[in-house]
């Protein structure tokens, strides 16, 4: 039971962990926060859905899912955000908007009722571990998100992108001196966000559901592990999905009816104790 | 051995880093009761800074500071407003959006300026309180804003921007005014403006200005000091500074 | 204008101000702090919920009854927002808005959880209009009408005395320069955790209001799509005044009753309306008859002379 609970945490995690660390990084970059990535994230959910009965693909569908937000996101940033540059409000509000746009597009699209994506043949089933049969898809999700992890990091790191998007998040004025089209940097790394949102849409529909509301519970979930691990923070966006998957999970097998108040205690504690987060170094 | 009552201000033993680096580096010196001073040093010398560790903004690593006497080494900006200390920004940071009016306003935080009869300060108008409007008007004339006081200071020009960044520092009719480069940007005839009014105050305070324009500075005062990377260097009156070797060593390699 | 409606009013006119009169006193408490502080805060109906909700349990569990439910349920409100006071107080523009976005979505997925208290989804039914109120008929919506207006008029009033007052002034300057305050001495802190609380009273009043008239408390009315068409309703208006604050809830709450006749999803066409007003006339309503009044005192000027 606590070995399983561990687990569903670890994979909750995972899932929060792809879905955050494009927006952390976007958030640290661009200076706003995007509200519209939990609709990414649902639209993704059902565009994977629907590929995936259209092709009998499961990857298929991910991958469309991945690419569809990712276009979106493209649109987004290209045609809207870009016109109110510099008033991160503004750009907050458009964001905002949108997301309210999006949402109940769904609904007109696919209705009202929740949606479950089956789980592929392929990762069916389950493996015993110790005493625990933990199914492989959520081995699947943990695996995914650190090849996801991996390359991000080996890509910051190792790659002139990623310098830039690093120097980018640490001093906001140094991008305007470092010549080169910051503006593409941003339209960049904001696509990229989107796409890890629609595949993390479509992976994590199949672990929960697809079904409305859905977009603002993972952008809450997704927002709480920025506040609590630090605006632009790459290892902060990792201990802070750790932390929520953790609280989520063990609170609802524990105290089912007050998991969330048990939610209130990191932020606040985090807020009080290290207002930028527990790894964040830049302010708002 | 004096006593500290008889000086504006004492510095002893400052010190301040920045990760590691030496911002202000062992700085002593003493402001006299009736005396003014100009700072002058290359740029990064720690001039600000020292301005900052005054007014309290950023603590002290070590070191003792007095004003009058009063030792305020870890006392909060608010205690040494009250005791008479106030400053400008070599960069304005003004409330843009508010009027001319409404910016002096909230410069008066000073103990001096709070009513004491104004038993409901929610409730009662700010326009309400005599005493305060009465100073506002005296110091928008004085630098010479009167007809200004209903525009939103964003609107105004670098000049006038400068004229009610020196307004807020007057406010609160401080004892000590320490002013970071007043006249930086400005043109010719609000550099004269300026002047005038920075003359006329230093007749009856205290004034640490920052100042590169050394003819303008040496109007005030004819007590200078050198400061370069943290420390002092020299001080003392236009000649001897200028027969300082390590001041002509500074000024040379710029 | 509000005053004489109901003299040739029918009950539905009387029902729909009353409707905008109650989301008007969140949407002024969005406003106050989003004019005086310039910080647009999504938690503004956690107070809300709280008052209307625990007058919701003290009244059908027979605890409590109103005026002494309703006094429990704004001092509770305030207590709970003490400490979310305490814990945006550091924060400002983006930052702000997001920690707001998630602690309202906190609280609303509590509403929705706690299901022994609140009853989730359903919520929690047969409130009943206080005493004073308590004939179910027209006239009991025309002495309620009468009820919320003046509360609602001296919850203007006292935003007004306040936004001139000296703290008002305090209020605009950490808006305009917070760092500037704090070095002139000023406890900003204080001060924008006075300013929350003061939004936070005015919300739970609007709490009250909304339990009693529509009898039914659930989570839906401090849901995201409840805060966003707050903050909608306030940037309708024009963010930089109370006013227009009025006039957008007012704007909001008729297209809302139009479209919702015709279809469910008229949230859609509120954010495409939402979006068009930022990307075009961000200062809202008030922003586009300011610009109007501007180029009319132009234009009679010219022909004057």
């Amino acid at each position: 039971m606590l070995l399983m609970t561990f687990i569903n945490g670890l994979t909750i995690a995972a899932l929060l962990f792809i879905m955050a660390v494009g927006l952390n990084l976007s958030f640290g970059l661009l200076r706003i926060v995007n509200l519209t990535h939990g609709s990414f994230y649902l639209l993704g959910g059902y565009i994977g859905l629907y590929v995936y009965k259209a092709t009998e693909s499961w990857i298929f569908g991910i991958v469309a899912a991945g690419i569809v937000v990712a276009i979106i996101a493209f649109i987004e940033e290209f045609t809207l955000l870009r016109r109110v540059r510099g008033k991160p409000t503004l750009e907050t509000l458009i964001t905002l908007s949108l997301a309210i746009i999006i949402s109940d597009l769904l609904i007109v699209i696919w209705g009202g009722n929740p949606k479950t994506i089956k789980i592929p043949e392929l990762l069916k089933g389950y493996v015993t571990l110790f005493d625990a049969n933990v199914p492989i898809y959520n081995i699947f999700i943990f695996c995914f998100a650190c090849f996801i992890c991996l390359t991000l990091w080996l890509i910051l790191q190792k790659t002139k992108i990623g310098m830039i998007i690093r120097a980018g998040v640490d001093n906001f004025e140094i991008t305007s001196t470092l010549g080169i089209n910051i503006q593409l940097v941003f339209t960049l790394v904001f696509t990229a966000a989107g796409f890890l949102a629609g595949i993390g849409g479509a992976i994590g529909g199949t672990y929960l559901m697809v079904a409305p509301g859905e977009d603002w519970r993972i952008l809450t979930y997704t927002l709480l592990v920025i506040i609590i691990g630090g605006m632009g923070s790459f290892g902060g966006t990792i201990v802070g999905s750790i932390i929520i998957g953790m609280i989520f999970s063990f609170g609802n097998v524990y105290v089912p009816q007050f998991s969330l108040f048990l939610m209130f205690a990191p932020v606040a504690i985090t807020l009080v104790i290290r207002p930028k987060g527990l790894f964040g170094r830049i302010t708002s | 051995m004096h006593t500290e009552k008889e000086h504006a201000i004492v510095l002893r033993n400052v010190n301040k880093s920045f990760g590691g680096v030496k911002a202000i580096d062992n700085v002593s010196f003493i402001l006299g009761h009736d005396k003014s001073a100009v700072l002058i040093g290359p740029n990064g010398a720690g001039k600000t800074t020292l301005f900052n560790l005054i007014t309290g903004e950023v603590p002290l690593d070590s070191g003792e500071i007095y004003i009058f006497g009063v030792d305020i080494s870890n006392s909060s900006v608010q205690k040494r407003s009250d005791l008479g200390l106030a400053r400008t920004y070599q960069i304005c940071n003004l409330f843009n959006g508010m009027t001319a009016e409404e910016n002096i306003y909230l410069a008066l935080n000073s103990n001096e300026w709070k009513s004491k009869r104004n038993k409901f300060p929610f409730l009662t108008p700010w326009q309400k309180n005599k005493n305060k409007m009465d100073r506002i008007k005296e110091v928008l004339k004085s630098v010479g804003l009167e007809d200004k006081k209903h525009i939103l200071v964003g609107n105004l020009s670098h000049g006038e921007q400068r004229q009610i960044e020196l307004g807020m520092a007057i406010a609160p009719d401080p004892k000590i005014m320490l002013l970071d480069e007043p006249m930086a940007g400005l043109s010719l005839t609000e550099r004269k403006f300026i002047n005038k009014l920075i003359l006329k105050l230093a007749v009856k305070k205290n004034i640490i200005v920052i100042e590169h324009d050394i003819d303008f500075a040496l109007n005030i005062t004819d007590n200078i000091m050198v400061l370069d990377h943290g420390k002092v260097i020299a001080e003392g009156s236009p000649e001897s500074i200028k027969g300082n070797v390590e001041v002509q060593k500074v000024y040379k390699m710029e | 204008m509000l005053s004489i409606a109901p003299n040739f009013g029918n009950t539905f006119i009387i029902i729909v101000l009353i409707r905008i009169m109650y989301y008007g006193l969140l949407t002024i408490a969005f406003s106050f702090l989003a004019s005086q502080l310039g910080l647009f805060s999504l938690m503004v109906p956690v107070a809300f919920g709280v008052s209307g909700y625990t007058i919701a349990i003290l009244e059908t569990k027979n605890i409590l009854i109103f005026p002494y439910s309703a006094l429990v349920g704004i001092i509770l409100a305030l207590i709970i927002s003490t400490f979310l006071g305490v814990m945006v107080n550091r924060s400002k523009g983006t930052y702000f808005l997001m920690l707001t976005l998630v602690l309202g979505q906190l609280a609303y997925a509590i509403a929705l959880q706690w299901v022994s208290l609140t009853k989730g989804t359903t919520g929690i039914t047969g409130v009943n209009r206080p005493y004073l109120l308590n004939i179910a008929n027209l006239e009991s919506n025309i002495l309620f009408y009468y009820f919320i207006l003046v509360v609602f008029i001296i919850c203007i009033i006292l935003l007004y005395v306040l936004i001139n007052s000296s703290f008002g002034v305090k209020l605009r300057g950490v808006r305009e320069s917070e760092s500037r305050m704090i070095m002139l001495g000023y406890n900003t802190s204080l001060i924008k955790w006075v300013a929350f609380m003061v939004s936070s009273f005015v919300s739970s009043i609007g709490g009250i209001f909304f339990v009693y008239f529509i009898g039914v408390m659930n989570p839906d009315a401090i849901s995201l799509n409840a805060s966003v068409k707050v903050m909608i309703a306030s940037i309708f208006g024009g963010i930089n005044s109370i006013i227009g604050a009025i006039i957008g809830t007012g704007i909001i709450k008729i297209v809302e009753i139009v479209l919702s006749g015709i279809t469910q999803r008229y949230l859609l066409i509120i954010g495409v309306m939402f979006l068009i007003v930022i990307l075009l006339a961000p200062n809202g309503i008030m922003g586009i008859a300011e610009r109007i009044s501007k180029f009319g005192t132009r234009f009679f000027k010219k022909n004057s002379k």
